[in-house]
């Protein structure tokens, strides 16, 4: 930390759409250097990047607010961002400078906030074209921001990446990632490694034709390098691909990744194959439904392991993986670690790739398993539709036992906090004959359903003996988010609009509050002038509410209105 | 500027029409989207031309207001502001109407279905002899689902003009497209034929859509269109190559009831029983079936233990299988004749 020049500033508010009131706030703020971003985990009072840290955890070493005064945790300021449900984003604070997306069809908002008082220090507005692809308009999401020196650099639903000004807002650069009209948007917050600004795209899978993970220069938003999840034609692994489907082959890469600086490797999941209907891409479809290691120097593929080839589900696989040292066999492994979709937490060897175990954190699971020594999926036999056939009955549902929600690890326990669900689909291919010029022909119909009363559960899965230590449960699914501390706390949000606190040893709850609306983002901690808070974002998404669907168990929850906020708690003075 | 050529043409015939007179009409068509419409002289697209030909029978101005159509978000609300009166070359189905509460539809006035595009020598007369070929598609549309569902080997291309490109290259020995496209490449490059596909399950009736409130434009166009069918319109088609000019169904017409239930029956029913519901190895004929309309509501709920056969119960609704009972019925009697 000494190294780095501290700077005051005071903080301005522009605006580079509307004008509205400045606020001028002081504020010490240094910048986000590359070697900030490496330290990140020692620098307690801040949130810097999307996990947190590279490695994945979002568990914060702040230790202010304990088990023992818990129930002294009280609102200190809301923060409204304007838009109405599909908020999914993580906040981001940088020296009591707190970073926040709002997002809705028709633009991308970023807002900075004293993180102290909730004030509004700036807001930048992009608005995002009416032409955007079917899947943004019905969920336009953004998940957040990376910080890198004095810029905020974030990706839009019309597939730019946008660099402002921190102190300003004032727009610095941006870059055309690709033509939106193919389908392709950014959701994910990007992650900034070596002054490189990577980012994974989404639409692929559902809209356009092949998905990749590209580098930008931070500094001018210039293309570094791009990899693409699924080979051309020629390419080693085209092969797995029939007909040429190659082509269209989905494999979006929509969740930030995690990177280690020892192995120098960026870890990604990639998403599920297209088009959905199995059969007409035979074959295995790499790199789909994979982990992948890329050097984020070059782009360049380092390993990949397969989760599950030929995948019928939409079971993505893209949940990050976490960085951990784990031991197996009592011989010590540098490991990734990743609880996803499909039901299991995978610990393959961050170095090579290879598989060393898989073991089960939900029980609703009749897709298949893993093979114990390739950890290639088997799959049960009759689990996938058929093209007009009546609706198989699968579990997971396609939300996946565990999806885009990140899992938090503890590093003190070796504890990996899974929120999960026990829920099952019914799951059929249509053949819709309904033609659109040119538009997506067919689809899939799946309703969710559980036959246990408490389908969301979060779970505490010990990473060293690979099984579940403790469960706390909820009614509905947990589409929602975890954040570890070292109070030994563990938060998590419902789509009932609760936030808990459970004791992170034992599950056992000890406080909540009701935010009135779905908690859907992030949920970090941070610290000001010395003191704790936790920042609880929320308002609610499509996945929380039309898509519980017919689920009798859970229509309560489709009742909460949406909203998007910011719900900051401290303890009381 | 092109749009006033397309101006030009405008006629300003007095011809009296019945109900309110239709004074002027403006269509929204895509500027390069040949052979739907284009924004040139020589060919503006059948679509453009046969927009011309109704408005020339209402004795109404017309021009074109021209906007891309590849998403259809943008040029629907063209439509629902007012930058245009009609839009051509929407399909009638039951789910895409459903869809567009803020239409009325017109038509239809052609027939759109998949055609085989082959080399002239040596080239393919039928599906059948798809077998065993590298059979081109465009990812994702009908075409590519039908080489698919017959189990013949695909390459796919991302969009026509892809497709168009590898087949004189003999990237495929054929291709299975819209009609539309397969006619207007034929006719532009010697040395290739289309042959169109009969498989009602896949025919799509296009017709065209006016805002919800035009009630009067919307009769008055059907009226038109009709008129045309005789010379007109297959004229125009045939200009474009698009030789399949009338609705598909030789018999009655289907009611907006049994057109909703033959689509339930293709998408649910058709692929154990067949698309004519005579039956196939896995299903029995449903023109035999003898019992009531209860009868068979009773079957299709409840399924028939130990057969295939499962209950569709909770999946298709009462209303819905008593619909499609009465379109088998009509199926039954047409076939009978």
């Amino acid at each position: 930390m000494g190294m780095v020049p501290r700077l005051s500033l005071v903080v301005v508010a522009f605006l580079s759409i509307f004008l509205t009131p400045v606020f001028v706030v002081a504020v010490d703020w240094r910048p986000v250097t590359d070697d900030r971003l490496l330290k990140a985990e020692a620098d307690a009072a801040n949130w810097l990047m999307y996990n947190r840290t590279y490695n994945g955890w979002r568990y914060s070493p702040l230790d202010q607010i304990t088990t023992a005064n818990i129930k002294k945790l009280v609102p200190k300021w809301i923060f409204s961002g304007g838009a109405l449900g599909e908020q999914q984003a993580t906040p981001i604070v940088n020296d009591g400078v707190m970073f926040m997306t709002s997002t809705a069809f028709g633009f991308n908002r970023v807002h900075a906030i004293n993180a102290a008082t909730g004030e509004l220090l700036w807001k930048h507005e992009r608005k995002i074209p009416e032409d955007v692809a079917a899947l943004v308009r019905v969920i336009p999401h953004n998940r957040g921001v990376a910080l890198h020196n004095d810029s905020v650099i974030f990706g839009t639903l019309d597939a730019h990446l946008v660099a402002l000004e921190a102190k300003t807002g004032k727009p610095l650069w941006e870059t055309k990632i690709e033509d939106y009209a193919e389908g392709y948007f950014v959701s994910q917050a990007p992650l900034v490694v070596k002054g490189k600004v990577i980012v994974g795209i989404a639409g692929p899978g559902e809209m356009g034709p092949r998905g990749f993970v590209e580098a930008f220069d931070a500094r001018t938003g210039k293309s570094q390098w791009r990899w693409y999840s699924i080979p051309a034609a020629g390419e080693p692994g085209s092969e797995t691909w029939g007909a040429d489907t190659w082509k269209i082959g989905g494999g979006a890469v929509w969740h930030t990744g995690t990177y280690d600086p020892d192995t120098n490797l960026l870890y990604f999941g990639t998403g599920n194959p297209a088009p959905w209907i199995a059969d007409m891409r035979r074959g295995d479809n790499l790199y789909t439904m994979s982990a992948v290691a890329l050097d984020p120097d070059t782009g360049k593929m380092k390993w990949y392991h397969q989760y599950l080839a030929n995948e019928a589900w939409d079971y993505d696989t893209v949940a990050e993986h976490h960085v951990i040292d784990v031991v197996r066999n009592g011989q010590s492994h540098k490991a990734v670690v990743q609880a996803n979709k499909l039901g299991y937490v995978y610990t393959l060897d961050r170095v090579t790739g290879k598989f060393l175990s898989a073991a089960p954190f939900v029980k609703s699971l009749t897709w298949g398993k893993p093979d114990p020594v390739t950890g290639k999926g088997v799959e049960n036999p009759g689990m996938r539709p058929t093209m007009g056939g009546p609706p198989v009955v699968v579990c997971p549902s396609l939300l996946g036992a565990s999806g885009w929600q990140p899992k938090v690890y503890n590093p003190k326990s070796g504890y990996l906090f899974i929120p999960s669900n026990e829920f099952c689909m019914r799951y059929a291919y249509v053949a819709d004959l309904t033609y659109k010029k040119g538009q997506l022909f067919t689809g899939v119909t799946a309703e969710h359903f559980s036959t246990a009363e408490q389908a969301g559960v979060l779970r505490a899965f010990d990473v060293s003996q690979n099984k579940v230590v403790w469960e706390w449960s909820n009614r509905t699914p947990l589409i929602s988010h975890t954040l570890g501390t070292a109070g030994n706390l563990v938060f998590q949000g419902t789509a009932e609009g609760k936030v808990v606190a459970v004791d992170a040893r034992t599950g056992q709850e000890l406080w909540s509050f009701n935010l009135g609306t779905p908690q859907s983002g992030g949920i970090i901690s941070f610290a000001v002038d010395g003191k704790q808070y936790i920042a609880v974002a929320a308002g609610g998404t499509l996945r929380s509410q039309v898509w519980f669907g017919k689920e009798p168990k859970w229509a309560h929850a489709t009742k909460v209105n949406w909203s998007d906020l910011v719900v900051v708690f401290g303890l009381s003075e | 500027m092109r749009g006033a050529v397309l101006a030009v043409v405008v006629l300003v015939a007095a011809t009296a029409v019945c109900g309110a007179e239709i004074r002027r009409i403006r269509l929204c068509a895509d500027p390069s989207n040949l052979p739907y419409s284009a924004r040139q002289e020589t060919h503006p697209g059948f679509e453009v031309e046969v927009a011309r030909a109704i408005a020339h029978t209402l004795g109404a101005e017309f021009d074109v207001h021209w906007v891309p159509t590849a998403r259809e978000v943008v040029v629907l609300r063209q439509l629902y502001e007012g930058q245009c009166d009609l839009f051509m070359g929407l399909p009638l189905t039951p789910a895409f109407r459903d869809d567009k509460p803020r239409l009325l539809f017109v038509g239809p006035y052609y027939v759109l279905r998949q055609a085989i595009v082959s080399p002239t020598v040596g080239g393919v007369r039928g599906i059948d002899e798809l077998r065993g070929k590298v059979v081109g598609v465009q990812a994702m549309t009908l075409g590519d689902h039908l080489v698919y569902q017959r189990g013949y080997n695909r390459k796919v291309y991302r969009n026509a003009e892809e497709l168009f490109t590898g087949l004189p290259q003999r990237e495929v020995d054929a291709a299975v497209i819209d009609s539309p496209l397969a006619g207007w490449f034929v006719m532009k490059t010697p040395g290739f034929r289309a042959v169109e596909i009969n498989d009602p399950a896949r025919d799509l009736p296009i017709g065209a859509a006016v805002r919800k409130n035009d009630i009067g434009l919307k009769e008055q166009l059907d009226e038109a269109i009709r008129h045309l069918q005789g010379n007109t319109l297959p004229g125009i088609l045939g200009r474009y190559g698009i030789a399949q000019a009338s609705t598909p169904s030789a018999g009655a017409p289907l009611s907006a009831e049994l057109r909703a239930a033959r689509s339930t029956y293709l998408t649910q029913c058709s692929q154990c029983h067949g698309v004519d519901a005579k039956g196939t190895a896995a299903a029995a004929n449903l023109h035999v079936f003898k019992g009531s309309e209860d009868d068979f509501l009773r079957v299709v709920r409840d399924g028939r233990p130990g057969t295939a056969m499962t209950p569709w119960k909770g999946l298709i609704s009462d209303d819905d299988i008593r619909a499609i009972a009465r379109y088998l019925k009509q199926l039954s009697t047409e076939a009978a004749r």
